[in-house]
């Protein structure tokens, strides 16, 4: 048997190396693969237990220490508690969004990392988390600032450590969100609690400075106010002065202007008096003409009417008495009174005795009386008295003697009494009106009316005229001083002219009216001098001028008055308007007063409230003894120690967020590990029994020889399976080794990957045996499938090469090969020659096809999700987070920046949903205006808009819970319609309006962002100044940070293809010289007929190319079914891989396929300058 | 007649053993002679015949094709040394059994060749469609006299042309080999350990121990007929 073994080993040397390497690439595989995601949770947890991480950790924002107190010590190996506070870190221009973590202890003194003593005892060291440190240069030695509260403390990096948080990308409990550079650190925790008691103090002092600046500015302003109101009060009271003595020189101008009024209708007056007097005069002097006409138009003719008239009147007069009463009447009417009425006269007498029986006498008693007062007419009036008359004779008489009277007094007229002898005769003309309609002489009418016209006429007339009279006028024209000797000599003239009495009457008249205008004017103008000086011009003019004066003067006065009241008025305006402003400016200042004082009451409850920090978080943290139930334990401590208490979250080791995220990250791999393996045993299985068989066709003559000896098909076969015994155990070792490089591998690529500071690699020894077993039955299984050839060797056939020689070419082949060349022909015919060969050799290339192109295919959906998810759907620039709700003037004040576009709130929502009896967590998207920004999309890509009312569901989470459109669901106690469902391979994210959202509890908002100059620093900076804001993120650095690692799990792709490749080449290489061995006689042949190695190995191509085709063929069919199979199943509960290849895919694997064929073809072909011509065509013993 | 192909010392060992297979031989081959060299297995001829061929190359010594060394020929010089020039024939016709008898001969004909002419000179029109294996060993061997005649080579080299055959194919293919030298003034070389062969050549070289004990010239070579086998 061992020179079996020998003969086997001697000849197939390769074949046997080359199924060595499959089988210790598969074994590599399997092993590594398991054994290597093993080390990953083994270093994870060795990591996790070098840190002590918690068992049980409960997350609550009450930050006393002294709820540890409530638990029973003696339960727990251990319990503790630690803050931590989402802040943000600077080391010179850098800004850092970190979670600062303190450890709790007893002892002051010393800073302990949980359980381990590292007696840090600076106060303010800060340990910084390594890979952050790493990707943001921050190293031992550093000096960084932390904000703590409102201010930025100096911290001394004293230590880089691993932190298992740091594993985890989501900053606070379980919130969506990450940057790249979000780091973690640790601090002491005196520095939070001395440092938030120093804060609260530095506030308070702050606060009281200001409570008293703003007393003292309430007091500067008040005086202030006071002030200026006194002057305002002041210039109030001046204003008072000046107007009451404005008004007093109103009062003034007004008297004035009233006096002038008065002037000014006294002058007025005195103007229509003299006016009137004018024209009185001027009437009079009318009326003298009238007389003098009348005067001159009487005839002689006139007497004889006259005594006709009194004869007729008075028929009991004697002839006698009518020519003297008719002569007195004439002589009246021409003037020639004074002759005839003389009262001493005897003709008088008896006019007078006739008068007195008259009637008329008692009129003339009576109102005579009042008029005249000369004893005269007093004696007249006695003695008429005394005798009894006809009243109307008697008042007849008297009139008739009143006139003789009045025309006897005319030398009496005087300057004085022209007027009140005209107004008597006036009165006398009255009371004759009276008189006359009482008398029945109709006639005498005529004789009344001839008087009338002569009434005024003829006692001036008669004065005129009459020498008598000329003195009196003459004494009258000197008493006026005025008067000039000129005037007197015309008078003189007048009387001493011969003529006839009109004339005379109306020079007189004439010189008189004259005299008494200029008298009259004088007296005026006398009148005037108490208003005037100049007193040139007539009477009218200067009273014009003094009118005009006084117009002037009350238009200056009113002007005067009109300004002074507009100034004054201008000026109370002013002062009312200043008062207003003064009052307006006094209550502003008194509201902005009083809102700071609200608002420094309202930051004092702030400040006895505050805590130093926002968003911390106060961890509790429990080991629980190795026998207690961690899950049952947890629950335990909720119901009953902490059962006030508000939990935000709580896990334990087992579900903790750091093991979420390995599990997260490696889930996949592992999936698609556990597929591949078993995908390559079956690759395996092919190949080692293509080989084997291959093995035992090429030794057929030796078969032959043993069963010639005597051996049986059994002895032989066993042999085979010694020896593939063997092979496969060797191979298991390599791959053993070879496996142990992949452990490292892969551990080593998690690792630093998810932070684990240091691997450990585990082999799990049910690993070994499982490729142990596993592989031996797979090897075993193709060298018994493989030997059953054995049975089809009949020795006598293969020593006499007759069996050889009857094989001939399939039709089939026949037809497809006749349009080809010879040599390719024969190329084509002895690779298709053995059926079974080719059939299997096709399989394992197929078999690589499809594992390469699943491999792309991976890639190309990862890929794929990746753009899905950061350059499809997102549109904004940046994001900033804060824990609580954004108002508006917040996203206005972040819209003002001048780098930023546009900006928006996006709030989030987590919570939970139940229906059709499951209940899982989801998220929600609350935003108004998604197409700018965010863009959601349904599976056929089309675009959705967030409604106003109801909800667009994640696909995924709608199959999940059996929800369909347009159902109703309840979340949070509130009713949802679902409007529509979107899709998303990556996060699952559920979308309403910000309107309906404000009916969900929320804590945790956004602000999304575009901006112009996307320096997502000085928005940093921006929002680090501001309380509240958890921590920006940065689309493009997040883009890329993610890019990175979705990148990075192209290695899976990578070590499969190179697998596959491997295998591929292996294959290619062992088919190939097999088909070479069994040609190389004929190949031998060729060459000796001239053909080149170059000629033979271009037409023996034909032998690569071929599979390669079917590769494609057969092997896309089958890969994308592989590869939608693997994506399933790497896909997770917030991941789905989607099938995404196209031709690029295609096109890349059918070229890595061609190019390891093309390789193994060249490889193998090196072997044609190897055949030795002669050896191979010589005859065979 | 001039030498087509001459050796001078020509010797051929395997390995570090002492075995030589050929020794220190020189000979010449005249051009259009048919040239038949004898010995027993092991004598050499096959090894000194692969030699000339350029099928395989000597340890040391010389050959010379037209006067052209071939010996210092690289691989590529001798495969068109082979190629252009050399006819091979051997004991087991070493044909393409995949190929058909036209597709055999065409294999390596130049452009110039007419098949059915060859076959026709051959003696196997009709054949173009058969296979190998379905053809006597006579017919095989035709086949393979064919194949080289495609090529119009210069030298005709047979490595015991007859030594699978009967007699009465055998005669055939010596007619034809005869027919090739005579008529067409072909140079033919046969190796062969039948010294029967021997007296159709116009010269015989008798090898032994991988060295030419004797050299024969037949000057009225007897044609294939007049031997009596």
């Amino acid at each position: 048997m061992i020179k079996q073994f020998k003969i086997i080993w001697k000849k197939f040397f390769k074949v046997l190396l080359s199924n060595i390497i499959i089988i210790s690439l598969g074994v590599a595989l399997l092993f590594g693969s398991m054994n290597g995601l093993a080390s990953v949770h083994l270093s994870l947890d060795k990591f996790l237990e070098e840190n002590h991480y918690p068992d049980i950790r409960i997350l609550t924002d009450e930050e006393d220490r002294s709820l540890l107190n409530r638990f029973n010590k003696k339960n727990y190996e251990e319990i503790d508690s630690r803050l931590s506070i989402s802040t943000i870190l600077k080391k010179e221009k850098q800004i850092i969004s970190v979670k600062a973590s303190t450890y709790g202890n007893q002892n002051e003194n010393d800073f302990y990392v949980w359980k381990e003593k590292n007696n840090y005892t600076k106060y303010y060291d800060i340990l910084v988390e390594k890979k952050f440190s790493e990707n943001n240069h921050i190293n031992l030695g550093d000096t960084v600032s932390l904000k703590i509260g409102d201010k930025y403390y100096k911290f001394y990096v004293s230590k880089i450590i691993s932190i298992p948080e740091a594993m985890v990308n989501i900053p606070i409990n379980g919130l969506w969100g990450s940057i790249n550079d979000y780091g973690n650190v640790y601090i002491h925790k005196n520095v939070l609690e001395t440092e938030t008691k120093k804060i609260k103090q530095n506030y308070y002092k702050e606060l009281n400075q200001k409570e008293e600046e703003l007393s003292k500015e309430e007091k500067s302003k008040l005086e202030e106010y006071n002030s200026q109101n006194e002057v305002l009060q002041k210039a109030l009271r001046e204003y008072n002065n000046q107007s009451s003595y404005y008004q007093n020189i109103i009062e003034e101008l007004n008297q004035k202007n009233n006096e002038l009024q008065t002037n000014k209708n006294q002058l007025l007056e005195l103007s229509q008096d003299y006016l009137d007097t004018m024209n009185k005069i001027d009437d009079f002097s009318s009326l003298i003409d009238t007389y003098i006409n009348s005067y001159n138009d009487l005839s002689d003719n006139a007497k004889n009417y006259i005594d006709k008239i009194i004869e007729d009147k008075y028929p009991d007069l004697s002839i006698e008495e009518v020519e003297f009463v008719s002569d007195i009447l004439f002589y009246m009417i021409k003037g020639k009174v004074d002759e005839v009425f003389d009262p001493n006269t005897e003709i008088n007498q008896q006019i007078t005795e006739k008068i007195l029986i008259m009637d008329t006498i008692k009129v003339l008693i009576d109102y005579q009386y009042d008029y005249y007062r000369s004893d005269e007419v007093k004696a007249v009036i006695e003695q008429l008295k005394k005798k009894e008359v006809v009243e109307d004779q008697l008042t007849y008489g008297m009139l008739i003697f009143n006139l003789s009277l009045l025309y006897s007094k005319l030398g009496e007229v005087t300057e004085d009494n022209i007027l009140t002898y005209y107004e008597i005769t006036n009165a006398i003309l009255e009371e004759i009106h009276k008189v006359e309609e009482k008398l029945p002489f109709d006639s005498f009418q005529e004789l009344y009316d001839t008087l009338e016209n002569l009434k005024e006429m003829s006692p001036f007339l008669y004065g005129m005229v009459k020498e008598k009279y000329k003195p009196i006028i003459e004494e009258i024209l000197k008493q006026n001083h005025k008067v000039k000797e000129e005037l007197l000599n015309q008078v003189e003239k007048i009387y001493q002219s011969n003529k006839d009495i009109s004339n005379k009457a109306e020079l007189i008249k004439n010189l008189l009216i004259d005299f008494i205008k200029k008298i009259f004017d004088d007296t005026i103008k006398d009148s005037l001098k108490d208003y005037t000086e100049d007193m040139s011009g007539t009477p009218i003019e200067i009273i014009d001028r003094l009118l005009s004066q006084i117009e002037d003067g009350t238009n200056q006065a009113n002007n005067a008055i009109n300004k002074i009241k507009k100034e004054l008025n201008t000026a109370y305006q002013t002062l009312v308007e200043k008062r207003m402003l003064l009052e307006d400016a006094h209550v502003l200042l008194m509201d902005s007063l009083s809102k700071a004082k609200a608002e420094l009451s309202s930051k004092r409850k702030e400040i006895n409230e505050y805590k130093g920090y926002e968003s911390k978080i106060n961890e509790l943290l429990f080991q629980v003894k190795d026998s207690v139930d961690k899950e049952n334990q947890l629950e335990s401590i909720k119901e009953k120690e902490l059962k006030d208490i508000k939990i935000l979250d709580s896990y334990t080791y087992e579900n903790s967020p750091v093991q979420a995220s390995v599990n997260y990250n490696v889930v996949g791999l592992e999936r698609v590990a556990n597929i591949t393996p078993t995908i390559i045993y079956i690759i395996i299985l092919i190949v080692l029994f293509l080989f084997i068989s291959l093995m035992i066709k090429q030794s057929k003559q030796e078969i032959a020889i043993f069963r010639l000896l005597g051996k049986t098909n059994n002895e032989i076969r066993l042999v085979y399976c010694i020896n593939n015994f063997i092979v496969s155990v060797i191979g298991i070792l390599l791959g053993f080794g070879l496996g142990s490089f992949l452990i490292r591998i892969i551990t080593n690529y998690y690792r630093n990957l998810l932070r684990i500071p240091k691997a450990v690699y585990s082999i799990d020894y049910r690993s070994i045996i499982l490729c142990f077993v596993a592989t031996i039955i797979i090897v075993e299984i193709a060298t018994l499938l493989a030997t059953l050839e054995l049975d089809k060797i009949t020795p006598i056939e293969v020593l006499t090469k007759e069996e050889y020689q009857k094989k001939q070419t399939a039709k089939f082949t026949n037809i497809i090969t006749k349009f080809l060349k010879p040599f390719p022909k024969f190329s084509f015919l002895v690779y298709t020659r053995n059926k079974r060969n080719f059939i299997l050799g096709i399989i394992c290339i197929t078999a690589t096809f499809s594992m390469i192109f699943t491999s792309l295919a991976y890639a190309a959906s990862k890929d794929k999700i990746f753009e899905e998810y950061f350059d499809e759907r997102i549109n904004y620039d940046a994001q900033i987070f804060k824990m609580g709700t954004i108002s508006d003037d917040e996203v206005e004040e972040i819209k003002n920046l001048n780098y930023v576009e546009d900006a928006k709130i996006l709030r989030f929502i987590n919570t939970t949903i139940t229906k059709n009896g499951k209940k899982i967590n989801i998220t929600i998207n609350a935003f108004d205006d998604n197409n700018d920004y965010i863009r959601i999309m349904d599976q056929k890509k089309n675009q959705l808009t967030i409604p106003k009312h109801g909800i667009i569901m994640e696909q995924h989470i709608a199959e999940e819970l059996g929800i369909k459109k347009d159902d109703v669901i309840t979340i949070q106690n509130k009713s949802f319609k679902v409007i529509d469902i979107c899709f998303q391979s990556l996060g699952r994210t559920n979308y309403i309006s910000l309107e309906d959202a404000k009916e969900l509890e929320s804590n945790i908002d956004s602000i999304i962002i575009k901006m112009n100059n996307k320096n997502q620093k000085q928005l940093v900076e921006k929002v680090s100044k501001d309380n509240n804001y958890l921590y920006t993120v940065d689309y493009d650095s997040l883009r890329k940070y993610n890019k990175k690692e979705f990148d990075s799990y192209n290695i899976i792709s990578i070590i499969i293809i190179i697998f596959a490749i491997a295998i591929g080449i292996i294959i290619v290489l062992n088919i190939n010289e097999y088909n070479l061995i069994e040609q190389k006689r004929t190949l031998a042949v060729f060459r000796s007929l001239g053909f080149h190695t170059s000629e033979i190995s271009r037409n023996l191509a034909i032998q690569s190319i071929i599979p390669w085709i079917l590769s494609l063929i057969l092997g896309l069919p089958i890969g994308i079914v592989l590869s939608k199979i693997v994506l399933k199943a790497a896909s997770s509960q917030r991941r789905e891989y989607i099938y995404a290849s196209g031709m690029k895919e295609i096109i890349l694997t059918f070229i890595i396929v061609g190019l390891y064929m093309g390789i193994g073809h060249l490889l193998s072909m090196r072997k044609l300058k190897q055949i030795n011509i002669t050896e191979e065509i010589k005859e065979r013993d | 007649m001039s030498n087509m192909i001459s050796c001078k010392n020509l010797t051929k060992t395997y390995g570090n053993t002492n075995f030589y297979a050929l020794n220190q031989v020189s000979m010449e081959i005249e051009e259009g002679e048919l040239l038949v060299i004898v010995g027993a297995s092991g004598s050499g001829k096959s090894t000194l015949l692969n030699l000339l061929g350029g099928i395989d190359k000597c340890t040391s010594g010389n050959i010379y094709f037209k006067n052209h060394d071939i010996t210092t020929y690289n691989e590529k010089q001798l495969t068109n040394y082979r190629k252009n020039n050399i006819g091979f024939i051997y004991q087991s016709f070493n044909l393409i059994k995949e190929l058909t008898v036209q597709e055999n001969i065409t294999l390596i004909a130049t452009k110039h060749s007419n098949v059915n002419n060859i076959l026709k000179k051959v003696g196997l029109e009709g054949k173009n469609n058969s296979y190998p294996q379905n053809l006597s060993g006579g017919e095989q061997q035709r086949v393979s006299i064919a194949r080289a005649l495609s090529k119009n080579f210069d030298i005709l080299f047979c490595d015991e042309p007859i030594g699978s055959l009967d007699t009465e194919m055998s005669k055939q293919i010596l007619l034809l080999l005869e027919e090739l030298c005579r008529k067409d003034h072909k140079t033919v070389v046969i190796v062969t350990h039948n010294k029967d062969i021997s007296k159709m050549a116009d010269r015989v070289y008798t090898m032994k121990n991988g060295k030419i004990i004797h050299e024969q010239i037949n000057k009225e070579p007897l044609s294939v007929k007049e031997i009596e086998w």
